[in-house]
């Protein structure tokens, strides 16, 4: 970590050089900001939908309505008091229950209080329209809440079905609550006034859940619809270009949080591609926008014309799948040893700085260690399995691999013994992976490459397979009942993103029981401490938490992998205010000011 | 010719409802199904089998495609999941925009190469001539995304005098000119280059026929034979050219649009392949190849608009 952060420093230190004046903040003014290419802003409410179910939704969404607790304080994570409309919540009944005192001094643009009202109609909505919505799981919430009451207009209280740990609880759950004007959208037409009591009953709920999902799928109003300016986050939408995506957002003048912003306005653009990003970058349509891995070479051009260089590390994980559900390839996946042996292969801080030109960071197990916190354990610091080629060797030989005439590792001792090739694998069995990669970006395709190299040393084939990534997203992951053709699964720059909707790096939905994103691994005694740092007390919680977490970097079910920076950032030289950029990948645009010298 | 018409229409229904089984069955035959590929990484099993039951996904082949048509001869062409919107309605306004860029880019080519086709078939094997050449050879040589991305470099980057993505169109009228310039050049500068060939072999032919030799000898000045006589007869084969150039116009579009970032059919498709929408994946390839099949019927007609000899049966 220390390593890729002086690295990431040493390329991207792009703070101007001393100055006898100091830069004033200016009030006011527009900046823009560029998603990564493909993706596009199309959901403005914060229950998402199915399709609309992404982190830079949440993001976007995020600077219009806020959720009950914000993640991330700066660069560093965890919950973000000053910026959430909730107290820390108060856990009491064996920590079943949970009581949420929420700050009075919220306000919706409208000028009425965000109050627990607001969370009720949260909730109403919630419970009806779950299928629908992109983040809910079967079990998790709200199916593990009993019942909320509300005692008040600023407390509701939680009462849930099971104890679990504090600390997953409001992490991983109850990020998912945002309050929701109810007196805005509680209604089932855009003529109608917003009441209390239509959404009341299931039926009622789920006419209101309907007309606010039809309202908000129809984007050609989102600037015109008087439900979308009601708002109680720093901006509020101001117009939107449903064919190309762009949207811009005024500053809320009614906005009550703490950090109000200094800019006027701001636009998010969406591009296919990153060319067509860059070069909106260099012609100046962009303030705030990254230089693509492919095009680091330009990182000095954009120094020297006015911009400010940053790596934006996040708080993510990377990894490449092991099938477990292929006919084909699962018995191999399903040996330690394997494993093991594969990740002695990997040499991370090589790719990191040949490939990333040093804009990523190490990632050993279910998260990089970045930025460092509490939420790691200290084991997840360390390599578990250190590039070594001739340790791959000794653990593949000791289990019964030895090379054929082709130079290949093939199986001479098929059997179950502790020193046997392992259950399902024949005698003369050759050890060959085929490995999916996700095309379209060089850095990876390098790391690929390196990676299948140091493996046919060894003696282990490995056939790469090129492949579109939304090929991969659908027939990676778990194996379909249809022929099932990849033994090992990497994407360029995908990653298992903590933030909004889990905080808590247990890896519950990677590598837990019914997992899609795992390739199917299951491993009881990795689910019973997955459940455990779920439900630990708040005194076991951490142990609960670092033993999950080492022993998922010990038993490697995916492949660790390079975690490269969410992007390269590229802002222009006088706006300043996102340097403490936040390891969820939120811009957060509230906090962006311009500066004047002098 | 009322029989003609008719017979080429029954045609082009035919070859709509081919290439609409041929485009559904290779689309439910690529790997891994939409689902996935429309929901994201982050969607859960859950989520994926709701959209599989929603979608009809779970139906025999032949029932999702009897379906599909039944619903398409109404009107009802499905609803694009990730824009949540009705796939004729997204088809209308893209589909609109793309004919700007394609036809602003065709009358460009047409409107360069017909008279420096013209001027170089009258001054064959000048140095105008031998100049012009080199000149056409080049841009035809190029891909459109080369010649894109020169111009970005030139006019964008360097000059900053024109914008180098065109996603403010719509916005107004000299905005929507200035945003349209540098892809309706690109689109123009291969075909403009391609074109002037067929104008300039066809003039140079035509320069030999006995009804020029006889104008000429009746006092008409030179430039009024080409224009007045040469010409006409000149653009029988530039119009088969034109009508030709159809499909390359059209996936000329989609990198253009794609470099450009020009928010028209061609980019719908691309963001359609990606995300594996197949509604609109097979309302787009169905309207391209009407789009191609009428391309055709109106450059036959064009021909027998031009030679009174031609008369269709």
């Amino acid at each position: 970590m220390v390593l890729a952060t002086g690295l990431g420093s040493g390329l991207g230190a792009g703070t101007a050089g001393a100055s006898s004046k100091t830069p004033k903040v200016v009030t006011g003014g527009s900046a823009s900001y560029s998603l990564l290419p493909g993706d596009v802003f199309t959901w403005i409410i914060p229950i998402e939908s199915q399709n609309a179910y992404e982190p830079y939704q949440t993001n976007v969404e995020d600077s219009t309505y806020l959720p009950l607790y914000w993640f991330g304080n700066g660069s560093r994570i965890g919950v973000n008091y000053k910026l959430s409309i909730g107290e820390p919540p108060v856990w009491s009944d064996g920590d079943k229950t949970v009581t949420v005192h929420m700050k009075s001094t919220y306000k919706w643009s409208t000028g009425a209080p965000v109050t627990s009202n607001d969370i009720k109609f949260f909730f109403e909505l919630y419970q009806v329209g779950k299928s629908k919505i992109g983040n809910y799981l079967p079990g998790l919430l709200p199916d593990n809440v009993a019942s909320v009451t509300y005692p008040n207009s600023t407390t509701f209280v939680m009462h849930l079905k099971r104890a679990y740990d504090p600390e997953w609880f409001e992490g991983n759950q109850m990020g998912w609550i945002y309050p929701l004007p109810v007196q805005a959208w509680d209604k089932t037409s855009l003529s109608a006034t917003g009441s209390l009591s239509n959404s009341s009953t299931p039926a009622g709920a789920k006419a209101v859940f309907t007309f606010i999902f039809s309202q908000a799928k129809d984007r050609r109003t989102y600037s015109t619809n008087p439900m979308w300016k009601v708002v109680d986050g720093p901006f509020v939408i101001a117009s939107y270009d449903a064919v190309t995506h762009a949207a811009t957002f005024d500053r809320n003048a009614h906005y009550t949080g703490p950090t109000k912003p200094h800019l006027a306005s701001y636009s998010v653009y969406s591009y296919t591609t990153a060319t067509a990003e860059l070069d909106a970058l260099r012609s100046g349509k962009i303030t705030f926008g990254y230089v693509p891995y492919s095009e680091l070479t330009q990182v000095s051009y954009f120094k020297s014309h006015g911009f400010t260089i940053k790596a934006w590390p996040i708080f993510y994980d990377e990894v490449v799948e092991f099938s477990y559900t292929s006919k084909e390839w699962a018995p191999l996946s399903r040996q330690l040893y394997i494993r093991q042996a594969l990740q002695h292969l990997i040499t991370e801080h090589l790719y990191i700085q040949r490939t990333l030109g040093g804009f990523g960071l190490p990632d050993y197990g279910p998260v990089a260690d970045y930025p460092h916190s509490s939420y790691v354990a200290p084991s997840l610091t360390k390599d578990p399995y250190p590039y070594s080629p001739s340790a791959a060797s000794h653990l593949l030989s000791a289990h019964g691999w030895a090379k054929g005439s082709d130079g290949y590792l093939v199986c001479k001792r098929p059997g179950t013994g502790p020193h046997d090739c392992g259950k399902g694998i024949a005698k003369g069995r050759k050890l060959t992976f085929l490995f999916m990669y996700s095309t379209g970006t060089t850095a990876f395709f390098a790391e690929v490459s390196a990676f299948a190299a140091a493996a046919k040393k060894v003696g282990v084939d490995l056939r790469l397979d090129g492949q579109t990534t939304t090929t991969m997203y659908s027939i990676a992951g778990v194996c379909p009942t249809s022929p099932c053709k990849w033994g090992l699964a990497g994407y360029a720059g995908w990653f298992w993103n903590y933030g909004q909707y889990e905080l808590l790096p247990v890896g519950e939905d990677e590598f837990g029981k019914g997992n899609y994103w795992g390739g199917g691994y299951y491993s009881p005694e990795a689910q019973k401490l997955i459940d455990a740092a779920e439900t630990a007390p708040a005194s076991q919680a951490k142990k609960a938490l670092y033993r999950d977490e080492t022993y998922l970097s010990k038993q490697v079910p995916s492949l660790w992998w390079p975690l490269q920076d969410w992007e390269v950032v590229a802002a222009k030289k006088n706006l300043s205010g996102w340097q403490q950029l936040n390891p969820y990948a939120n811009y957060m645009p509230q906090t962006w000011y311009y500066t004047s010298s002098g | 010719m009322l029989a003609y018409l008719l017979r080429r229409m029954a045609q082009a229904v035919v070859v709509l409802l081919l290439v609409s089984i041929i485009v559904f069955l290779l689309l439910h035959a690529m790997p891994g199904g939409l689902v996935r590929a429309q929901l994201g990484p982050k969607a859960s099993q859950f989520a994926v089998r709701e959209l599989t039951i929603q979608e009809g996904l779970t139906k025999p082949l032949p029932v999702q495609y009897g379906i599909w048509l039944s619903n398409a001869l109404q009107g009802n062409l499905g609803i694009a999941y990730k824009q949540s919107t009705p796939v004729a309605t997204l088809l209308g306004e893209y589909f609109v925009r793309t004919l700007i860029l394609a036809g602003a880019g065709l009358l460009l080519a047409m409107l360069l190469a017909v008279p420096l086709g013209l001027l170089q078939g009258g001054r064959r094997n000048s140095l105008l001539d031998y100049g012009m050449s080199g000149v056409f050879l080049t841009t035809y040589s190029m891909p459109y995304f080369l010649l894109g991305v020169a111009f970005i470099w030139i006019f964008s980057l360097k000059f900053n005098l024109l914008p180098s993505t065109a996603t403010a169109f719509g916005q107004s009228f000299v905005t929507d000119v200035r945003v349209l310039t540098l892809p309706v050049v690109t689109l123009a500068l291969g075909n403009a280059a391609y074109f002037s060939r067929y104008v300039r072999s066809s003039v140079i032919d035509n320069l030999a026929e006995d009804y020029v030799r006889t104008a000429r000898a009746k006092g008409a000045a030179r430039s009024r034979v080409l224009v007045r006589h040469v010409l006409r007869n000149s653009l029988l084969p530039f119009v088969s050219a034109v009508g030709l150039s159809m499909p390359t116009l059209v996936s000329g579009t989609l990198l253009v649009e794609v470099l450009f970032a020009y928010p028209g059919m061609a980019l719908l498709f691309w963001d359609a392949q990606q995300s594996r929408t197949y509604p609109l994946l097979l309302g787009i390839l169905l309207l391209v190849t009407g789009f191609v099949v009428i391309g055709n019927l109106l450059a036959d007609l064009a021909y027998a608009a031009l030679d009174p000899r031609i008369r269709y049966v």
